[in-house]
């Protein structure tokens, strides 16, 4: 289990996490949105002791993530772009990973394959995709007990994001396995993710189980035969109100039985539900604390 | 330590290590064959000193640069091994690159030594130890001041500014005893021993050539020493409590660019100062120093802004140099230049003097003239010559030199004199033609050295009272023949 107390990281002056909290359960995929520049990359290197927070503490297992170097064997990071030296090849890097961690040889030549890359290949040659396909390669041979994957699906062709998708499939057939993607393709996220957290103000308020979360927002498409005002609607925990002539788009938080039993008895001349997706509960969310500009 | 880590370096830098492999043999197989005699031995061990001595200045910054780069960050950092361990083990292999081919080439010259003259070459294993711990000390200091930086050209000038800086205090305090203590040439060896790769060279090739004799090793030895703990404390605060989000930033660390750029600026300021005060040319080297301050401020911020605080630390320096250089002069030198002992105990005179036939001071050509006849062609083809003599005096209050120490103090007061009562420019009056060097014991045992020139040389009168003491020579350069004054000149002469 992962758990994260009162997290404080400042850059000079700015503070960029500010008492952040989070627990990510063992065997969750856990989705890391946020704005640009929210600090998801921030986060993920204080969580695997690239950066020394100002206070607070990440555990990972019982041990303190960047004062416990033993702890790190089982967290692996693959930052939004990944380190290549200069004439290096996925073999020179190899020697590197096979040092620090128990790189499995097989996984790693069948991913080797997967991905179609050439092991003695210099990676400068490689496109973004591939490069970002060789990290992978070795975050999925190597099984870390806590996967950080930031921006992963970037700059992947949508064959090798289905291929991927599968291996951490694959990979988390084991449970004890724990990832947190940051991503800001939510779509791709939603497919592999049961647990969420929006940081936005360098904290994590909006949090929780994927579906749980999409299940108490509802979207409903409304009709009146008389004409209503968005205080009309003043009762509902409304996150989105649109009206365009005499049809309405609501986003409502809250339970969904009785949030539309409480439409219906305004008579509506229709009423549809519409399932959220994860995305637009994110700029729900969002909107809803205007961290968006308008 | 960490095995680990040790194991990943070696296998990451084995082209590395071949190629320094290679190049040290290369230097070898090359001194072997181009020299001759004992002169291949010097020469191998010369060429292992340079090549290995360079590469103090290399594998730190080889080995550490992963810290100036954020994506090398984000995958050496995450690593199971302890920041510390981390540290220990480069620094332990970057002194290996250093320390291993410099041992195995003086090991493989004794033993060629043993080979072509069956003898065993204790001197220079001896030579070895305090090269070696040279070579530890510069490594370590290096790659600590390499670390002070957030980039990897940033680390690589803060490594030679740090290096050159024993250069800049030795230039600002030389220039402030030459120009402001006129007279007073204190031992500034210090700034020598402070400088570990020029110690390091001078030594290193000093060793090689005299095999140990008359060098004392001790102040190297201390100062590799004292290299390699300030060092290793500065690599420590600066690798192991390093906040990784420094790479790639400005290197705004307290001892990089903004201490580097206020000692290298002040220096040069004060320099400047000491040796011109205030006058138009100073003005122009004030005005270009005040450009490579701004252009190491757009270095270091990468952009250029003259602020008001820069503005006004380079006016309060200026201000503050030239207040001290103008009381010095109106002091006399704080009081120093005159004060110095008139019947020294122990006095060695060096001196020598440019003369002239068409120049102000031509008493000795008029002397010539007198004695050769105005008509004699001899007369025409002498034009410039030099005059110079050497004498030391073991006890100068013994009877019969005290008309020649009057000599050599009257000199010495006029050329204080005119340093301090001219124009504060004395430096660039071309026509200054003498020079006396003395070095004298004081009456309270203290050994102080002195260097003047004086625009006015010693007259004739003078030189055949030296004379009497130690040889005056004068060479023309029409002939290049050197005469003693007293023999050319016979005191009976009329001048």
């Amino acid at each position: 289990m992962l758990e994260i107390r009162n997290l404080r990281k400042n850059f000079r002056s700015k503070e960029v996490l500010r008492d952040l909290n989070l627990t990510v359960a063992e065997g969750s995929v856990f989705g890391l949105v946020g704005i640009n520049g929210a600090g998801k990359s921030t986060l993920l290197r204080c969580i695997c002791g690239v950066y020394q927070p100002e206070s607070g503490q990440v555990i990972f297992n019982d041990k303190d993530t960047y004062y416990d170097e033993e702890i790190r064997k089982d967290i692996f990071f693959v930052s939004d772009d990944g380190y290549f030296p200069h004439n290096s090849t996925i073999s020179s890097i190899k020697c590197f990973y096979e040092t620090f961690y128990d790189l499995d040889e097989d996984l790693y030549r069948k991913y080797l394959r997967t991905f179609n890359l050439s092991e003695n290949a210099q990676i400068n040659t490689f496109s973004k995709g591939m490069k970002r396909q060789t990290s992978l390669l070795f975050a999925l041979a190597i099984r870390p007990r806590l996967l950080l994957l930031d921006e992963c699906f970037d700059g992947l062709d949508p064959l090798v994001r289905l291929t991927f998708k599968k291996a951490l499939v694959d990979l988390l057939e084991d449970k004890s396995i724990t990832v947190i993607i940051s991503s800001h393709n939510l779509k791709e996220l939603e497919d592999i993710c049961d647990s969420f957290g929006i940081l936005d103000n360098g904290q994590i308020n909006t949090y929780g189980d994927l579906l749980q979360s999409k299940e108490n927002i509802t979207k409903y498409q409304l009709a009146f035969h008389e004409d209503h005002e968005k205080e009309d609607f003043s009762s509902f925990n409304l996150m989105n109100f649109k009206k365009e002539g005499k049809v309405y788009t609501l986003v409502i938080k809250g339970d969904k039985e009785e949030t539309t039993r409480q439409l219906e008895e305004m008579k509506p001349i229709l009423l549809n539900e519409l399932p959220v997706s994860f995305e637009e509960l994110f700029i729900y969310e969002v909107e809803s604390r205007g961290l968006l500009n308008e | 330590m960490s095995k680990k880590y040790f194991d990943y370096l070696l296998k990451s830098q084995k082209h590395s290590i071949i190629f320094l492999t290679v190049i040290n043999a290369i230097g070898l197989a090359v001194s072997f064959s181009a020299f001759n005699g004992n002169n291949r031995l010097e020469a191998a061990l010369g060429c292992s000193l340079i090549i290995n001595m360079l590469l103090t200045f290399i594998s730190g910054p080889v080995l550490f640069r992963m810290v100036d780069d954020r994506k090398a960050v984000d995958t050496y950092f995450p690593v199971c091994v302890k920041r510390r361990d981390m540290l220990n083990t480069i620094l332990l292999f970057a002194i290996m690159l250093a320390v291993i081919p410099f041992i195995a080439d003086v090991s493989i010259t004794a033993f060629m030594q043993v080979c072509w003259k069956h003898k065993f070459a204790f001197d220079y294993l001896r030579f070895m130890l305090p090269v070696t711990l040279a070579l530890i000390g510069l490594t370590v200091f290096n790659s600590c001041t390499f670390l002070l930086a957030n980039s990897v050209f940033d680390g690589i000038v803060a490594m030679l500014a740090y290096t050159c800086m024993p250069f800049i205090f030795y230039a600002v305090t030389g220039t402030f005893f030459e120009e402001c203590i006129y007279g007073y040439s204190p031992d500034l060896s210090i700034f020598a021993y402070m400088s570990l790769a020029y110690n390091t060279m001078s030594n290193g090739f000093l060793s090689i050539v005299l095999l140990n004799e008359g060098i004392s090793y001790l102040p190297w030895i201390i100062g590799a020493v004292l290299y390699t703990v300030i060092g290793y404390y500065g690599a420590y605060r600066n690798f192991v409590n390093r906040k990784n989000e420094r790479a790639e930033s400005i290197s705004d660390e307290l001892l990089s660019y903004p201490a580097l750029i206020t000692i290298y600026s002040a220096c040069l300021i004060l320099t400047v100062a000491f040796a011109s005060g205030l006058n138009e040319l100073s003005f122009i080297l004030y005005f270009l120093i005040f450009i490579a301050y701004t252009v190491a401020n757009f270095v270091y911020k990468r952009k250029i802004r003259i602020q008001l605080k820069s503005v006004l630390f380079f006016v309060g320096m200026i201000a503050l140099a030239t207040i001290l250089t103008h009381v010095a002069y109106k002091t006399n030198g704080f009081g120093i230049s005159y004060t110095y002992d008139h019947h020294p105990s122990n006095v060695s005179v060096s001196y020598s003097s440019e003369v002239d036939r068409y120049g102000e001071f031509k008493d000795i050509f008029d002397a010539i003239k007198e004695k050769e006849g105005s008509s004699s062609p001899y007369i025409s083809e002498i034009e410039y010559g030099t005059i110079n003599f050497e004498l030391t005096i073991r006890d100068t209050k013994r009877d019969g030199y005290d008309q020649m120490m009057e000599v050599i103090n009257r000199f010495r007061d006029s050329s204080i004199a005119q340093h301090y009562e001219g124009t504060l420019q004395p430096k660039y009056d071309y026509f200054q033609t003498s020079w006396m060097s003395l070095t004298e014991i004081t009456a309270t045992r203290h050994s102080r050295n002195s260097h003047y020139s004086c625009y006015q040389p010693l007259s004739l009168n003078d030189l055949l009272v030296i004379d009497r003491y130690c040889p005056v020579y004068i060479k023309f350069y029409s002939d290049m023949k050197s005469f003693r004054i007293s023999d050319y000149l016979p005191s009976d002469i009329n001048i």
